[in-house]
């Protein structure tokens, strides 16, 4: 009956420290229960690109599918809207980026007012090579989007590299220019 | 019955007949529509369906059901084109596969070991109080 005894002590003490354990990590202040864990093993759908509508002043950059066919390597789609508060602290830096790789960044206004969203572009920079709004939504669903801002990474071939759940400034502005930087290496 | 209200009649049978169907489809698609709400996650939202959310993204994922509903998707596709774009966590029951085993049996599993301990406890009670029972059984002569 010794072994019974061992066993109960042994299991109590591994079920303790289990417990414990998920209490620790489940409770830090860190965490974030209601985030939803975006997936990086989504498959992009580029299908309702053509389907985006032009915002008023940038018809010429509306064209995302024909952009999108165009590119040779690496691209970078970034969802925004005018009404979204932490899209203007990634703002300065999309431009910069931009500026530094020019014709590689589509953008998506996401549940936006074309008008809002062009003003927008004209009074804090455009950084767009293509740029639209997102009707319906559709493309914000095919991207498994959560919220805006959220910016992916894709090669050439359209498979998905990096995914930034939340707007380019710290960590992920670390994380995306590593994933940047790797995607376009030669 | 005059001409005219016979015609009359006939007609409203007709119409009637022609639009059963089509609201007996729409009836259909809704109950479906309805279903599959309540088995998706909001993803911006702490453990709600779309169903029982208002919020935008959701509203976004309600209409999406309903176009797919609407291109004659099944049950099944609708729930897949949300899950090879959002993932697992989409659905408000996590797939059965390897990975989430230890969710779905786990609980069961931890019951059953406990039950077990439970049982031999018990079992191990009940001859000690035999022994004893024997034992002093023994004495009394």
């Amino acid at each position: 009956m010794i072994a019974l005894r061992i066993g109960i002590i042994i299991f109590g003490t591994a079920s303790i420290l289990l417990i414990g354990s998920l209490l620790w990590f489940g409770l830090s202040p860190q965490r974030a229960p209601a985030s939803f864990p975006t997936s990086t093993t989504i498959t992009p759908d580029f299908s309702a690109f053509d389907q985006a509508s032009p915002l008023p002043g940038y018809e010429d950059r509306a064209d995302l599918a024909t952009l999108r066919q165009s590119m040779r390597g690496p691209f970078v789609v970034n969802f925004f809207a005018s009404w979204c508060q932490p899209c203007r602290l990634e703002h300065g830096y999309l431009n910069t980026f931009a500026a530094q790789n020019p014709g590689v960044l589509i953008g998506l206004a996401y549940r936006d007012d074309p008008i809002n969203a062009a003003q927008y572009l004209t009074t804090d920079g455009n950084p767009y090579a293509g740029v639209a709004s997102d009707t319906d939504s559709l493309n914000a669903l095919n991207f498994g989007l959560t919220g805006v801002p959220e910016t992916y990474i894709f090669d050439a071939e359209g498979r998905l590299l990096f995914r930034s759940p939340g707007p380019l400034v710290g960590a992920l502005r670390d994380q995306f220019e590593d994933a940047w930087r790797e995607a376009s290496r030669p | 019955m005059t001409p005219a209200r016979r015609l009359s009649t006939a007609l409203t049978g007709l119409l009637f007949s022609l639009l059963a169907p089509l609201a007996l489809a729409q009836s259909v698609s809704e109950t479906r529509a309805k279903a599959l709400y309540s088995e998706l996650r909001c993803v911006v939202c702490a453990g709600q369906s779309i169903a029982e959310s208002n919020a935008e993204i959701a509203q976004d994922m309600r209409a999406q059901v309903r176009r797919l509903i609407d291109m004659n998707r099944s049950d099944a596709e609708i729930r897949d084109w949300f899950l090879t774009r959002y993932g697992d966590a989409v659905l408000m029951n996590p797939p059965l596969k390897p990975l989430t085993y230890a969710l779905w049996f786990g609980p069961v599993l931890i019951f059953g070991f406990g039950m077990g301990i439970a049982g031999l406890v018990m079992l191990r009670g009940r001859q000690r109080m035999a022994a004893r029972g024997r034992a002093e059984g023994e004495d009394e002569p």
